[in-house]
């Protein structure tokens, strides 16, 4: 994997602290969520944890850090986009982050299992996520649990079945 | 985790035994798969371990270490084959799911023919075929009473007559004995013409001297 390159608003000291102007605000929190979005998708870091020191947000080199709170506040709008879920309780701070929100990834899974033939066959999760049939696909290495919450949309839709045996899972499209 | 399964179990699944066989067979294999790998790495530490316990001389750990790793290779080989059994297991499994399927819509199309038979008996065809043939001649009668009691001969030839009019009028006029109008084509030499080359020939002479 390719080192990450941080946008240079990364290296600009006031985009560690929130702004009063509104409007300048909302382009600072909606960088600061591409940020984000773009860093676990690089990095294939499917939970963040706001309360976990990162080079996401400190930047030694200039000696800033995001606070908590803004963290939180940025998080919070992830969340209303899609592109985040709080995992456990409202106060653990750690979040599923969604690149691609559940639902596009249920329609890129389904799509690709409707391309590559697959529906009507049961295929387990480990061969989906680790398979070498998927190395080229968007989902390849995805995180289970996000994995999971886009088949089981899926499933609502009568569009595949998950099972489970001992634990491990497999899915059958249709 | 045990939430997302817990609610909404549909009443209905979709999912048969031997999918759930299918998985089973696929989940060994992803298994098998895994343990390769580790084989696959434990075998490239051992051989670097080979290498440096080389450098420091000690030969016998070496060989000891390398001894390992071919007992691992062999182990390789033999996962590899129950790897090839499994897969070939598991396609025949699939492969019976999808004959199962084409008989299944066989029997349905069996079924439907068989269904649509019954509702077509020979007898019934008969009948139908009675009744047809009747019909078709109950309408030739028809049509012969009509046609000899409707019009009289005098209607047919003024329909005729009418016939004739409409064609000379539409179509352009041919006359059939054109030939007997136009006049004989001649049989002699035209001698009017000799006579007159005659006359003109010395007026040009005539000419030419003045």
């Amino acid at each position: 994997m390719t080192e990450f390159e941080f946008p240079w608003e990364y290296n600009f000291p006031p985009f560690f602290t929130l702004q009063k102007h509104t409007e300048t605000r909302k382009q600072q929190i909606s960088r600061w969520k591409e940020l984000i979005l773009t860093y676990a998708k690089q990095n294939n870091q499917a939970v963040i944890n706001i309360n976990d020191e990162s080079e996401l947000f400190s930047n030694s080199k200039i000696n800033r850090t995001l606070d908590r709170e803004i963290r939180e506040v940025i998080l919070t709008e992830l969340c209303k986009s899609k592109n985040a879920e709080i995992v456990g309780s409202k106060n653990s701070g750690t979040y599923e982050i969604y690149w691609l929100t559940v639902d596009e990834w249920s329609n890129v899974i389904y799509s690709w299992a409707v391309n590559s033939g697959m529906t009507n066959s049961v295929l387990t999760f480990f061969e989906l996520l680790n398979g070498d049939d998927t190395r080229d696909q968007q989902f390849h290495q995805l995180n289970e649990q996000v994995f999971m919450k886009a088949l089981k949309q899926l499933e609502g839709k009568g569009k595949c079945e998950v099972m489970e045996i001992d634990g491990n899972y497999g899915v059958k499209f249709f | 985790m045990g939430g997302v399964f817990g609610k909404s179990k549909k009443p209905v699944s979709r999912v048969t035994e031997q999918d759930k066989a299918v998985l089973q067979l696929k989940q060994q294999r992803d298994k098998i798969k895994q343990y390769q790998k580790r084989i696959e790495q434990s075998l490239e530490k051992d051989r670097q371990l080979a290498i440096s316990c080389l450098n420091k001389g000690q030969r016998e750990r070496a060989k000891l270490i390398l001894r390992k790793k071919k007992y691992q290779e062999n182990l390789l080989g033999t996962t590899d084959k129950e790897l090839e059994a499994l897969e070939k297991l598991t396609s025949d499994l699939e492969f019976a799911q999808v004959q199962q399927q084409v008989l299944d819509g066989l029997q349905v199309g069996n079924e439907a023919l068989k269904k649509i038979h019954e509702i077509l008996t020979i007898d019934e065809v008969e009948r139908i075929m009675d009744e047809t043939r009747e019909g078709i001649e109950k309408q030739q009668e028809i049509d012969a009473i009509i046609s000899t009691g409707a019009l009289s001969t005098e209607d047919e030839d003024s329909v005729a007559a009418e016939l004739e009019e409409l064609v000379a009028s539409t179509l352009p006029a041919i006359d059939e004995d054109i030939d007997d109008k136009l006049p004989n084509v001649p049989t002699e030499e035209p001698e009017i013409e000799k006579k007159n080359r005659k006359e003109k020939e010395p007026q040009d002479r005539v000419a030419l001297e003045a």
